[in-house]
């Protein structure tokens, strides 16, 4: 997937701007640059343009913003993972997304959510390299997870600590270890 | 899954120790073992923690205590990873690029291990533990999901997986158990076999091409 310059800037203001939407704040220019001193804004506007270099052959630059936001935050998104605009990062803070996730429009991340293809053996090859499907307005509490090849529904929550290795329908509000349904909304 | 206590660290034994890791990490990631690629994995958080941490075993060994601590705190910026130079870790351990590790000085870990996203492995109170002879013993080929909890004398046995987030309070005894929930319960069993030719990182089976290195060269020296 090549990612324009173009496609880059406006993928970060829609972060921005559905980050400004989760505060309160009216959306302008100053606000969007006061916010980039907020950590997970900050991570968050380093994967894409992680995500521009790496499609743009500058891969030691895109390496570079992954190493600051690992290294400052502990932050790891990997280039290869398929986000849609407007993921909001509350506190960055061991985030880890792999390879072969898809993320639609205006998640929400807090701390120490883990997503990505299941270490455990279950399935076959083809099916067990797909990361979680997640639709869009998810929700993920603090310490969330979700592994292996499964789709979680639009407008989902999932609730803190809660480990999710099963698909959810839409609007599900997933909770405990492992995750159960437990409300619809 | 029975882990006699380790010989002294040498520097032989923790440059063995080193090469073990590192290769166990090549195959993990579908690399083939040169030197380019074993260097290029070093600034990497997960890879740069296991070798600092063979480093300050060696360095506790020599009684070098000032040049540890500093080593420790280096370890601790650079991968967020608290490893307690006093643990005995089997060769081939596998740590993530991102999240906290803790484990303290009477943790016995087997080979080949796989620990991913943050995991904590203690003694939570001190009531009936005696802490000269009371261990966290996990066997050889174990799987820790992210955000799992291992509290108190605990020993899991050989390919134990357990997944995310849960709370370990039970031993296991029987090889490949699959533990989850808070606290953890069996749910379930995996052949040993499954377990080995798994790969852990990418999640997905490992290629014929990149087996297991069931018993890499300086094994000697390892054991």
């Amino acid at each position: 997937m090549k990612q324009s310059f173009r496609q880059t800037l406006k993928l970060v203001a829609e972060d921005l701007g559905w980050r400004c939407a989760y505060e309160h704040k009216a959306p302008g220019k100053l606000v969007f640059l006061k916010m980039l001193a907020n950590p997970g804004a900050l991570c968050v506007a380093c994967y894409r343009w992680q995500v521009f270099f790496d499609s743009h052959r500058l891969t030691p630059l895109g390496w570079l913003m992954r190493l600051f936001s690992l290294v400052g935050f502990a932050v790891s998104i990997d280039s290869r993972a398929e986000i849609a605009g407007g993921l909001v990062i509350i506190h960055a803070n061991s985030i880890y997304i792999s390879e072969g996730v898809r993320i639609g429009p205006q998640c929400i991340l807090f701390h120490q959510n883990w997503i990505g293809r299941s270490p455990f053996p279950q399935g076959d090859a083809a099916q067990a390299r797909q990361g979680p499907t997640i639709g869009a307005r998810a929700i993920f509490g603090a310490g969330a997870c979700a592994a292996g090849p499964i789709t979680i529904g639009d407008d989902c929550k999932i609730g803190v600590n809660a480990a999710v290795e099963t698909s959810f329908p839409d609007g599900a509000v997933a909770f405990g270890v492992p995750a159960r349904q437990v409300a619809k909304t | 899954m029975t882990t006699p206590a380790h010989p002294p660290m040498t520097f032989t034994r923790m440059r063995a120790l080193i090469r073990a890791d590192l290769a166990r990490r090549l195959v993990l990631e579908g690399a083939p073992p040169t030197l380019r690629r074993t260097l290029g994995l070093l600034p990497r958080p997960g890879c740069a923690a296991v070798v600092l941490f063979r480093l300050n075993q060696w360095l506790e060994a020599r009684r070098l205590r000032l040049l540890s601590k500093l080593v420790e705190l280096v370890l601790f910026y650079w991968a967020r990873v608290e490893l307690h130079p006093g643990a005995q870790i089997g060769p081939g351990l596998v740590l993530p690029d991102v999240g906290g590790v803790g484990i303290p000085a009477f943790a016995r870990i087997g080979e080949r291990c796989t620990l991913t996203g943050p995991v904590l492995l203690t003694i939570g109170g001190m009531e009936g533990i005696d802490l000269a002879h009371d261990r966290i013993v996990l066997g050889d080929d174990c799987v820790l999901g992210t955000g799992v909890r291992i509290l108190g004398a605990v020993a899991l046995a050989d390919g134990t997986q357990v997944k995310p987030n849960s709370v370990v309070i039970t031993s296991t005894t029987h090889p490949g158990t699959v533990l989850a929930g808070i606290p953890a319960r069996r749910r379930g069993n995996l052949p040993l076999e499954t377990i080995q030719q798994w790969n852990p990182l990418r999640g997905e089976p490992l290629s014929v091409a990149s087996p297991v290195p069931q018993k890499p060269e300086t094994a000697g020296a390892i054991a």
